[in-house]
């Protein structure tokens, strides 16, 4: 028989969890999933669901890390079992990119700055993961790699030859826009 | 350290580095004008994606937010409904029991006889006429007609008064049957003879064994199954089904009040309990519901739908012969035909935790199933209203059956592990609509749903399979 206690600090835990990470997790889940929004929701049901099976103790103290491994263990289940997940694949990422720059796009910095979002679907599904996890779901270093179970080192190494691809990448748009190029 | 291309400086400009490391790196920033801009570049890049990055704005839907909020009592009502579960019931048990039965009534009416008539045989023209005064007919003989020829024609009703009054509830029942109801047969005297001829009638009383023991309708309802498979349903002539929802078959059981007495139940009791006249039924409250579709493991050509509907167990709606009907619809445009498969009511097991129903479908699709989700059916619940806050406008009298041409090997892990269920009730049942349908599927399947689950219900459903596989033959 569960204890009540635990399924009082259960309920409370989850409470908390759903007001502090619901949307971020699907969105995060949905990332993964391709942005099927709707799949990436029951991943998240999942993961609150197990929640309640945690103990609250030795989850509280690193809710945020345990939610998001969690949701992404499910979300790359579902890929597994979809046969969708192609981990690293660089050449194939790149191929289903569309690289023409938006017409509608101003050729200013600050502006080529915020296509910086969809210029990461050109990394690596390992930098784009690790961008996100850190910019889109403010997560630290520890963070990152408690939910990808890679090491700091790596998580460090990702991040920075992810946001320096990025840049790259900005650069070479902003040359493509320039008036003078 | 090359200036431009180390981790360690993307870590320094994203404050990720240990306090002692951050101060070293700085100083050496401050003092190289490449490593300084390079940082720079960093930081506005870091800057416009926090600045930039996309608002999380997606919730879950009202019935998956109610769902997981309701996560305690579900988990304590599947670990319930596992202890509900009878062990492996045999076809021979109740047989046993009964031949059991019956065994030690004609035993206690032996023992009951022999001891009547040992007792005759010993004392009863002696200290019986003397002890008892009654009844009037076998007393008058033996005091005032002392002669033996006078006693002959009343032994015969001396064979039944004889004993001491019998005491029912001082009659234990045998230990190997303890559980059990034990019925005994009583041999008691019915109004006084009025002739020689001896009366004796055998009432059938029916003892608890223990009085602690709480009665049947004391204990939790059991799960219900109904295997309801049936002949397809082509669309184009009926596309509509229902599923009724009995919320007082599942409201949870009251708690035992002390000890019960043995009695036996009026076979008229349930219809006195109803009302003459049926006053309007309360609208039904709902928790939530979802509807789950996956490829048919037995037939490839088919699909299988999921419905479950999480209700309070305890409710106004769950007033005795209150039924809500669940109007299942499929669209005709993608599918063919459909059957209803069977159906599973776990009742409540506190006041305060949910009911759930689930009902499982096959159809036919119109085609092949595409890889775009599409809706091919939809759920109504007249009279029903959700139990929580909606937290975004939509329609709660409909759940819209959604086919995202999920394979059976993608589905849930609950979704393989019942539909191996429902297989095995196919199986058990002959059907013989069921396409490549066998033992070695069902096991497959709910070997692949895993045996993770918490009470072990899946295991032990794996082993009943198997068993039943080599009892078979198979």
């Amino acid at each position: 028989m569960p204890d009540p206690r635990t399924q009082i600090d259960s309920t409370a835990l989850v409470r908390e969890a759903m007001g502090l990470y619901e949307s971020q997790l699907i969105a995060y889940a949905a990332n993964i999933l391709s942005g099927d929004t709707e799949r990436a929701r029951d991943v998240v049901q999942d993961t609150f669901l197990r929640l309640f099976q945690a103990e609250p103790e030795r989850v509280r103290e690193n809710l945020k890390a345990w939610l998001y491994t969690v949701c992404r263990n499910r979300a790359l289940d579902i890929l597994r079992k979809d046969h969708r997940l192609e981990l690293g694949d660089d050449e194939k990422i790149l191929s289903f990119t569309d690289h023409r720059p938006d017409p509608s796009n101003a050729t200013d910095t600050s502006e080529l700055y915020d296509r910086a979002w969809q210029l990461l679907e050109q990394l690596s599904h390992n930098q784009r993961e690790v961008i996100r996890l850190k910019f889109q779901h403010d997560c630290s270093y520890k963070d990152i790699a408690r939910i990808t179970g890679l090491s700091m080192g790596n998580v460090g190494f990702l991040m920075h030859v992810g946001l320096k691809k990025l840049r790259a990448l900005l650069t070479e748009e902003l040359s493509e826009h320039s008036p003078f190029s | 350290m090359n200036t431009n291309d180390h981790p360690d400086l993307t870590a320094y400009a994203l404050g990720e580095l240990e306090a002692e490391h951050a101060e070293a790196m700085a100083r050496w920033i401050a003092e190289n004008p490449q490593a300084q801009a390079e940082a720079d570049g960093l930081t506005e890049l870091t800057h416009h994606l926090k600045a930039t990055a996309p608002i999380a704005v997606a919730t879950l839907h009202p019935h998956q937010r109610d769902a997981v909020l309701n996560g305690p009592q579900r988990v304590r009502q599947l670990v319930a409904a596992a202890q509900q579960k009878p062990q492996r019931k045999s076809v021979l048990m109740p047989l046993l029991r009964n031949v059991a039965r019956l065994a030690a009534a004609a035993a206690m009416l032996l023992i009951g006889y022999q001891a009547g008539s040992h007792f005759n045989k010993s004392q009863a023209s002696t200290d019986l006429a003397a002890a008892n005064p009654e009844p009037a007919a076998p007393k008058a003989p033996a005091s005032a007609q002392p002669a033996p020829m006078k006693m002959e024609p009343f032994k015969a009703v001396e064979v039944v008064k004889a004993p001491p009054a019998p005491e029912p509830a001082t009659i234990a029942a045998p230990a190997s049957l303890k559980p059990e109801p034990i019925v005994v047969a009583v041999v008691e005297k019915l109004a006084p003879a009025p002739s020689t001829v001896p009366v004796v009638a055998a009432k059938v009383t029916s003892l608890m064994p223990v009085a602690k023991e709480p009665t049947p309708a004391a204990k939790a309802p059991a799960v219900i199954h109904r295997l309801v498979s049936s002949a397809f349903i082509n669309t184009a002539r009926d596309s509509q089904t229902e599923v009724i929802l009995r919320p007082a078959e599942t409201r949870p059981a009251p708690a035992p009040t002390g000890p019960v007495a043995a009695a036996p139940i009026r076979s008229d009791a349930k219809a006195a309990a109803q009302p003459l006249s049926k006053p309007k039924q309360a609208d039904l409250r709902l928790h939530s519901w979802k509807a789950e579709v996956a490829s048919c493991p037995w037939d490839e050509s088919r699909r299988l739908v999921r419905l479950v509907v999480q209700i309070p167990g305890e409710q106004p709606a769950a007033a005795p012969g209150n039924e809500y009907a669940l109007r299942v619809g499929f669209d005709p445009k993608y599918v063919r035909s459909f059957r209803p498969l069977g159906e599973r009511s776990m009742p409540a097991v506190a006041a305060d935790a949910p009911a759930f129903h689930i009902a499982w479908y096959e159809f036919v699709p119109n085609g092949q199933p595409a890889d775009t989700a599409r809706v091919i059916g939809s759920v109504k619940l007249p009279n029903a209203q959700f139990t929580t806050v909606t937290t975004a406008p939509f329609d709660s009298s409909t759940l819209q059956v959604v086919d995202r041409g999920t394979a059976w090997a993608s589905a849930r892990d609950d979704f393989l592990f019942e539909s191996a269920v429902m297989g095995f009730g196919l199986l058990l049942k002959g059907d013989k609509d069921c396409g490549s349908l066998n033992h070695e599927l069902v096991l497959d399947l709910a070997q692949r749903a895993g045996d993770a689950d918490r009470d072990n219900e899946r295991a032990k459903f794996t082993r009943l399979v198997k068993e039943a596989g080599r009892a078979t033959g198979l």
